[in-house]
């Protein structure tokens, strides 16, 4: 594949096109964003961050642009406390909206997502203003285009709960995330990932994180032939704090690749990730976590956990931490696992009276439902449970 | 004459190719008490671990008997169906299985057919034997096993046992790492659960227990062989002895 006939249906005069109706320090950020992914080459088997990925039969060709729409399902109680939900292209339209600094910050160096940022349309918008409490979770979804692009907005000591489901069945997604959480905010987020199997989705989250806030993130993988989900959080903030908390159930020949980055940039920041991937058939996982800690984050503490199970003998995963930690005052603390259910686990559950496939279907529920306690609010992750039922069904059988 | 409930007859079970246990005759009368005791290494675990059917150890000879059925080659689940249970000595965290849940699911595989408990009586049973044991209730919401002490697996297994209500118990060194308080409380648990429907054979390295709970048959155990077998004297003798002078015996002999 050439690279252009790989990036045939998207062109710096199409990105100016489509920047042209917006402001001009958006259109900028468009075209440089374009400029980065053209400046990275195609990804090969022999890229760096690619080299566990099996590129045959997968076509990496982006789609072209047209508008996504974003659903934002606004609860009465958001609505009372004040919360804006619309359009990212009304959001920049009206100035009044922190959003436009947000829309031309983290230009991606990962190729894909700087592709997002440079051909969106449509996209989303959320604005929790400051002291607003909304324990209602706030539903978002999207139909249309292939570059969903969100921007949610989580004022000065505000609360709230966003679940953005990705069910779309186009063959090519490439999405971007920005959360930005100021002083004090706290926001529980879920990303559902359950796009048709066959599909290339590439999604890009980044979140930046003030002074005491915290974030809690849940990044749910199910759909796509290829996933490939860069999560990123930047605790800005002295004392800002993350969970980051991912799951997957894999099966077929699917293919999901990971890379999680907790960054320290202040002190007393905390970050603790437990990412889990259960894997049938012959479908494989990678997984990069990057833990930075810079210089001045002084009395930080990282935590970092990748657990893998293996559910048939052709399914694969393969880890790696890098840790960069400049400062000296600090913990950090990392583990992985990659292997079958316990012997010993399913041994005490059959010695119980449990068939060694009950036993096994119990085990894996237990291996989910850790991840499901740990983000809380039953109420919002049992939609998620019940993705999970049937596959967690067929362990064993 | 009473029932016997287990029998094993000239057991040998190797792990990889190594024979820890070198041909082992022991019966247990439905309604009593057994001891196994043995110094560190004698092969106690293995043989219990063996009984509830391990995949790790293999049986290359000998017979073991349940209520008259040969169980060797029998999954470990159906052994428990069929009234045996083993109180692990390092029982397996299950992390993301709480208490409750992987009790229901071991009642629930107990029930096969029949109508399983009701949630109420369920819980009620929890709750008697929780109260029993001197356990924290929250223990039923935390994982099993999982962050628990020492102290608090074996109440857990003495827990199981008492909601599963098997025939034959074989506890593993129940006794092992607990403190004289928690020590009496679960030997205690253990002596409620004794009564003419059940077997208890209690593996221990110690006597001490049996000051809480007298065996009525004592074996003791060397080097993959029962070497000696008594009354509740025997436990004492080795108490006060410890085991060199058998050991001592067996490689005179």
């Amino acid at each position: 594949m050439t690279e252009s006939t790989a990036t045939a249906p998207i062109s710096r005069d199409l990105v100016a096109r489509i920047g042209a109706s917006g402001p001009e320090e958006v259109l900028e950020a468009r075209l440089a964003a374009f400029d980065a992914f053209e400046s990275m080459p195609f990804p090969t088997e022999s890229s760096v961050g690619w080299r566990r990925t099996d590129l045959a039969g997968i076509d990496l060709k982006p789609a072209p642009p047209a508008e996504s729409v974003c659903d934002i399902g606004l609860p009465e109680s958001a609505k009372a406390a004040g919360a804006i939900a619309s359009s990212l292209e009304d959001a920049i339209r009206k100035t009044s909206l922190p959003v436009v600094s947000t829309v031309r910050t983290g230009l991606s160096f990962r190729k894909f997502s700087a592709l997002a940022q440079s051909a969106w349309q449509g996209g989303g918008y959320l604005h929790v203003p400051a002291g607003a409490d909304i324990a209602d979770p706030i539903q978002i979804s999207w139909k249309g285009g292939p570059y969903p692009r969100l921007v949610v907005v989580i004022g000065k000591n505000a609360r709230a709960t966003v679940v953005e489901q990705h069910d779309q069945s186009a063959k090519y997604l490439s999405g971007r995330v920005d959360l930005i959480l100021e002083d004090g905010a706290r926001l529980n987020y879920i990303h559902v990932q359950d796009c048709a199997r066959e599909s290339v989705i590439f999604s890009h989250q980044r979140a930046e994180i003030g002074r005491d806030a915290k974030l809690v993130t849940l990044n749910f993988g199910l759909g796509g032939r290829l996933a490939r989900t860069d999560v990123e959080v930047e605790l800005q903030g002295s004392g800002a704090e993350s969970d980051m908390l991912g799951l997957v159930f894999a099966e077929g020949e699917q293919q999901f690749d990971y890379h999680t980055l907790q960054g320290h940039r202040a002190p007393n920041t905390r970050s603790d990730l437990l990412f889990k991937s259960a894997l049938d058939d012959r479908s494989h996982s990678a997984y990069t976590g990057v833990i930075i800690i810079d210089r001045g984050a002084q009395r930080s503490d990282a935590y970092q956990a990748n657990r893998n199970l293996l559910l048939s003998e052709g399914a694969r995963a393969d880890t790696e931490p890098m840790l960069e930690i400049e400062a000296d005052d600090v913990r950090c603390t990392h583990g992985a696992t990659v292997g079958p259910v316990d012997e010993e686990q399913l041994f005490y559950a059959e010695s119980r009276g449990l068939e060694p496939d009950v036993a096994a279907r119990m085990i894996v529920e237990g291996f989910f439902g850790e991840v499901f306690e740990k983000f809380g609010q039953p109420s919002v992750t049992k939609l998620l449970q019940g993705k999970v039922a049937p596959h967690v069904a067929r362990v064993g059988a | 004459m009473a029932e016997k409930l287990l029998e094993i007859r000239d057991l040998h079970v190797s792990v990889g190719d190594r024979e820890i246990i070198r041909g082992v005759n022991l019966s247990v009368d439905r309604g009593s008490v057994h001891a196994l005791m043995g110094p560190n290494g004698s092969g106690k675990s293995t043989l219990s671990l063996a009984l509830m059917g391990h995949p790790k150890y293999t049986i290359t000879k000998g017979d073991i008997t349940f209520k008259g059925q040969g169980i060797i080659g029998m999954p470990p689940n159906e052994r428990a169906l069929l009234g045996m249970f083993l109180g692990f000595q390092y029982p397996a965290a299950v992390p993301g299985v709480s208490v409750a849940n992987f009790l229901r699911n071991a009642l629930m595989a107990r029930h096969k057919g029949a109508a399983p408990l009701t949630p109420a009586k369920f819980k009620k049973l929890l709750d008697e034997g929780i109260a029993k044991l001197k356990m924290d209730p929250a223990v039923l919401g935390r994982y099993v096993n999982d962050g628990f002490s020492g102290g608090e697996k074996k109440r857990l297994e003495i827990l199981q046992a008492f909601v599963l209500q098997p025939e034959l118990e074989i506890l593993d060194e129940t006794d092992s790492g607990l403190d004289i308080d928690a020590l009496r409380i679960i030997a205690e648990g253990i002596e409620a659960q004794r009564g003419p429907e059940r077997a208890i054979l209690l593996i221990t390295h110690y006597q001490r227990i049996l000051n809480y709970l007298k065996p009525d048959v004592v074996h003791v155990m060397v080097r993959g062989k029962i070497v000696k077998e008594g009354g509740p004297e025997l436990a004492h003798q080795l108490e006060a002895q410890g085991y060199d002078p058998l050991i001592r015996e067996l490689v005179e002999a």
